[in-house]
């Protein structure tokens, strides 16, 4: 009996942890409608703070305990003020905005407090244990059950008892009749990112003795953060709480009963959670995307306009540039050209997605690595060495795995589809951690050769060539379809899809087609970054892959078909220059390329271009 | 209207030719190589998961040429720096980037196993001996010089001291899930049970982490606790193992991961508990002692386990093999680092075995407090210890 109980306390104070840290998260998404992937960077803040206060200066806990809240809290004021102001309910610039700022923050840290993890130490007053069975339990934990339960308390009676709640709930339903009636949203939502902040920052120091702090720490924070919010439901505390709990309880009773599956549980929990309620457990408002993506306002009708000679030079240019340049560069930057080809792929798979459908998935690189495990695996293990046969196997089995995604991430809608889409790229990557047989698991596969593709011998001259071909017939391909029926119909859903729903269009099923053609293209492109590389890894499937082939279509241009390519090769050229010569510094450079991207070039780098052009000689 | 086309045109055509050219030209030409000169490129995390593990190796590494004044027998050592992060595309780039355009002899690293999985191809299509620090595995190339042997060799090693000298019967072997945790599970487990103990439990724990409290219920009735812990788990199993009321003494199969500066965050918790590994400062030896002096004079600081064996072992067998073959031929120094044996280092003799694994001694050491920090203390040293498969 006693044991069952300090198996139900693990799991409540772990999932009363896990409420402190995606409360502020939910109040800042479902409040004010930004979705701050830089809340685990503020965790990150209030860990580094409150554990230098105490352990550096033997600040009091408390004290410390409200500084770190204090510094969080102005960290996020002015990211709010400053940065995410003007994004309201945008959610692809305020992901790759606040994206861009976990990169700036990690690096930060690691300039400030070293890569060596820093250890938090409960109170004094807090520390100790009670016997509780075959072990004890500490007393810790089940302050953080009386800490959580009296945030969550206070959460909820500001929420639903004071006035300040109601402008808030009103501003949730309708934002324009709460400005129409004469009150200051802004600065409610303001002092909403200002409080939330701050509970992101107590939750820091308050999590230090479990999770410690550590420059890396602000993503996996994340997640965990935004499983909880979206299985509870936006726009409720009652819901964080519930989500958190119930988040707590499964994943600690997995490890304990069925440890091999742990690391699904909560995947698992997560999917079948919003297949049930789509809105989440106690969601009461489904938030969707009120703007059309970054960089998709301006039609694409320039290049209709372009004459022929125009269009050819414009293509012919660089295509002979790429198909000359093996003999003129040196190997290593052919390497370098192999991989802007590759990604250049998988970027403009990406846009079919994003720019043509208006569909923001954070889990693109499922497929994209999905293409390049299946590939390794029919290299390595069974000697399957020929592309063209390995693409009559790939392509079927990408499309089966696209479509069956597609039906599932497609039941849902704006900021839900972008964490369905996440949650599968996740779940597909502990599915490559634990399938060790096959994937080789951390580890990977590797030893991957290059491919043999009939006109040449294999090698990293005929693969470029390879590589280059399918660039040029992806690129033949999806252009061919942006100018179809079928690509017209996507603009449409992307423009206005309760217009195409009228017109007769079943926009669910376009939809999922275009999610299989995505896949496809981006199976073929991991199919051969898996060669390129030699070895495949788990984080191909993830969310940083996404997010980096996010980038490249944003920073290139979205709204011009030849934008992601051009992205794609900044990216890559960028990691190129920065990787040689000051590398310490790449997560900064990154993540400031974000943050401009959005800031200075929502049309990217395509749209320069057109500025030069129409500027006035 | 004709004007403006051709205007057009050839903006169109000037805007792609400028991208190509600004990408080509803004990748950097390395200086040309000398042919008298013995190039050492050195391929370490400087970002990613392992971003802490770079700069350690790097301190080694000059360490090794600043003693020698950057040269061997005449001539002149260049040594060159690449970030290997922890991603394979990333690794095989920078590898190509360091034998095409720099034309390094030899390469020390990379430290991760997947990283150097995927660059051992490559620099064996190449003739380029290399010395990475992760496990040993069959797809390596015949140039991969694996002074760390592999994993289940020094696993074994901790099973064997954990059944004899804390006279252990029963062990719960609680490691990350990842490949170098599998060889030490399988090496603990079978070092344990040829000394006469048997393993009662097994469990795997996923990379990062943090609530170990799930895993103290499955111990089951164990008298030892063996672990294989990175960071920043180990930081919250210490803590939690005092929380929950643990008694078991704990080994660190592999400390490696657990350099003194983390013990000394770790405080008092981790007072008493035991690590396996190679190399320590406080090796009581005058080798070690005067190493140990002389290394704080250069950098102001103890050298930690990743420093010594991946940057300091390593660079001084590269110098050694080019003194051997009196050559920075590639294929000479990859002959010449397979032949060493009996090399002298701070922590004892060094050899390589036909297989091209390290031969060397490992210590097992009790985390002891200090007046300044927490230290590993040697308790037992196992000379020579073989690798095991």
């Amino acid at each position: 009996m006693e044991d069952i109980l300090r198996y139900l306390l693990s799991g409540l104070s772990y999932g009363m942890l896990l409420f402190l840290i995606a409360c502020g998260l939910s109040l800042i998404l479902g409040v004010m409608g930004i979705l701050n992937l830089a809340h685990g960077s503020l965790y990150m803040i209030g860990a580094y703070v409150g554990l230098s206060l105490v352990q550096q200066w033997e600040v009091p806990w408390l004290l410390a305990l409200l500084a770190a809240g204090a510094v969080a809290a102005l960290v996020g004021l002015i990211m709010e003020r400053l940065l995410l102001r003007r994004l309201h309910r945008s959610y692809n610039q305020q992901v790759l905005l606040t994206l861009g700022l976990v990169y700036i923050f990690g690096n930060a840290a690691l300039w400030i407090w070293g890569s060596f993890p820093l250890s938090g130490k409960p109170p004094a007053f807090l520390s100790g244990s009670i016997n509780l069975g075959r072990y004890d339990f500490p007393v810790y934990r089940l302050a953080l059950l009386v800490f959580g339960s009296a945030v969550a308390a206070g959460l909820v009676w500001l929420q639903n008892g004071t006035r300040a709640g109601a402008i808030v709930r009103a501003g949730m339903h309708d934002r324009d009749m709460v400005l129409a009636l004469g009150i200051n949203y802004p600065l409610v939502c303001s002092a909403v990112f200002l409080l939330g902040a701050f509970l992101a920052g107590l939750a820091g120091l308050i999590g230090a003795p479990l999770l410690g702090a550590n420059w890396n720490m602000a993503f996996p924070v994340l997640l965990s953060a935004m499983i909880v919010v979206v299985i509870g439901g936006l726009g409720r505390i009652e819901g964080t709480l519930l989500g958190a709990l119930l988040i707590g309880l499964f994943d600690t009773l997995g490890r304990i009963f069925f440890p091999d599956l742990a690391m699904f549980t909560i995947y698992a929990v997560f999917v079948a959670v919003l297949l049930w309620r789509p809105a989440g457990l106690l969601g009461r408002v489904a938030i969707e995307d009120a703007s059309p993506p970054v960089g998709l306002r301006i039609a694409p009708a320039t290049s209709r306009s372009k004459s022929a000679m125009r269009r050819y030079a414009f293509v012919a240019a660089p295509a002979i540039a790429l198909f000359l340049a093996p003999w003129f560069v040196s190997g290593h930057l052919l390497n370098m050209l192999t991989e802007i080809c590759i990604f250049g792929v998988f970027a403009l798979s990406h846009n079919v997605l994003f720019g043509q459908t208006g569909l923001f998935s954070l889990g693109h690189a499922a497929f994209f690595g999905m293409g390049a495990y299946l590939a390794g695996s029919l290299m390595v293990h069974q000697g399957v060495t020929n592309f063209w046969l390995m693409a009559w196997i790939l392509v079927p089995v990408i499309a089966a795995f696209a479509a069956l995604a597609g039906l599932v991430a497609l039941r849902t809608r704006g900021v839900y589809f972008l964490f369905v889409t996440l949650a599968i790229g996740e779940l597909l990557t502990s599915v490559a951690l634990k399938w060790v047989s096959v994937t080789g698991g951390s580890n990977g596969l590797y030893g991957i050769p290059y491919p043999d593709v009939g006109f040449a011998a294999p090698g990293a001259f005929s693969f470029y060539f390879l590589v280059l071909g399918i660039l040029g017939f992806t690129a033949f391909v999806l252009h061919r379809l942006s100018r179809s029926p079928l690509g017209m119909a996507l603009q449409g859903i992307r423009d206005n899809e309760r217009r195409m729903q009228h017109l007769g269009y079943d926009t669910q099923a376009v939809k999922l087609l275009a999610f299989v053609i995505a896949g496809v293209f981006a199976g073929i492109a991991g199919a051969l970054y898996a060669s390129y590389s030699t070895t495949v890894v788990p984080s191909y499937l993830g969310a940083m892959m996404s997010t980096l082939v996010m980038l490249m279509v944003i920073l290139g241009g979205a709204q011009h078909f030849h934008g992601p390519l051009l992205g794609a090769a900044l990216i890559i050229w960028l990691r190129f220059a920065v990787g040689s010569t000051v590398p310490a510094w790449w997560d900064m450079i990154l993540g400031t390329v974000f943050v401009l991207t959005v800031w200075w070039l929502p049309g990217g780098l395509a749209s320069l271009e057109s500025r030069f052009r129409r500027s006035p000689r | 209207m004709k004007q403006s086309v051709t205007t057009s045109q050839w903006n169109s055509i000037l805007f792609t030719i400028s991208l190509v050219v600004i990408l080509l030209g803004g990748c950097g030409e390395s200086d040309a190589p000398e042919s008298n000169e013995l190039r050492i490129g050195a391929l370490v995390p400087h970002t990613g998961i392992a971003a802490s593990v770079g700069p350690e190796v790097m301190r080694g590494i000059e360490y090794v040429l600043k003693e020698a004044g950057y040269a061997v027998d005449g001539v002149a050592v260049v040594l060159i720096d690449e970030d290997e992060g922890d991603n394979p595309a990333n690794a095989v780039m920078r590898v190509r980037k360091l034998v095409e355009e720099d034309g390094v002899d030899v390469v020390i690293g990379p430290m991760l196993a997947h990283t150097s999985a995927a660059v051992a191809p490559y620099l064996q299509s190449q003739g380029v001996p290399h010395l990475p620090w992760g496990m040993a595995d069959s797809s390596s190339s015949p140039h991969s010089v694996y002074t760390a042997g592999t994993g289940k060799g020094n696993g074994h090693v901790a099973g064997e001291f954990a059944a004899t000298e804390l006279a252990a019967k029963k062990a719960a072997i609680l490691v990350m899930d990842y490949a170098l945790g599998h060889q030490m599970r399988d090496g603990f487990r079978d070092g344990f049970e040829a000394s006469g103990g048997s393993v009662v439990s097994t469990q795997l724990l996923p990379l990062g982490a943090s609530d170990l409290a799930p895993y103290f219920e499955g111990i089951g009735e164990a008298d030892v606790l063996a672990v294989l812990m990175v960071n920043p788990t180990d930081f919250a199993f210490v803590r939690q193992y005092h929380e929950f009321g643990l008694t078991q003494p704990v080994v660190f199969i592999s400390a490696q991961p657990q350099e003194e500066p983390l013990l000394t965050q770790m405080g008092e918790d981790v007072v008493g508990m035991y690590g396996v590994t190679m190399y320590a400062p406080a090796i009581d030896t005058a080798e070690n002692q005067a190493f140990v002096k002389r290394f704080r004079e250069h950098f102001d600081r103890d050298p930690g386990i990743a420093t010594v064996h991946a940057g300091v072992w390593t660079t001084a067998m590269v110098l050694e093999a080019a003194r051997e073959s009196g050559s920075t031929d590639r294929r000479a120094l990859s002959a010449a680092l397979q032949g060493i044996s009996g090399f002298d280092t701070p922590a004892g003799a060094l050899s390589i075995t036909a297989d091209r694994m390290g031969v060397h001694d490992v210590f097992a050491f009790r985390a002891e407090a200090h007046q300044d920090g927490v230290r590993w203390n040697v308790v037992k040293r196992y000379p020579a210890v073989k690798p095991a498969y």
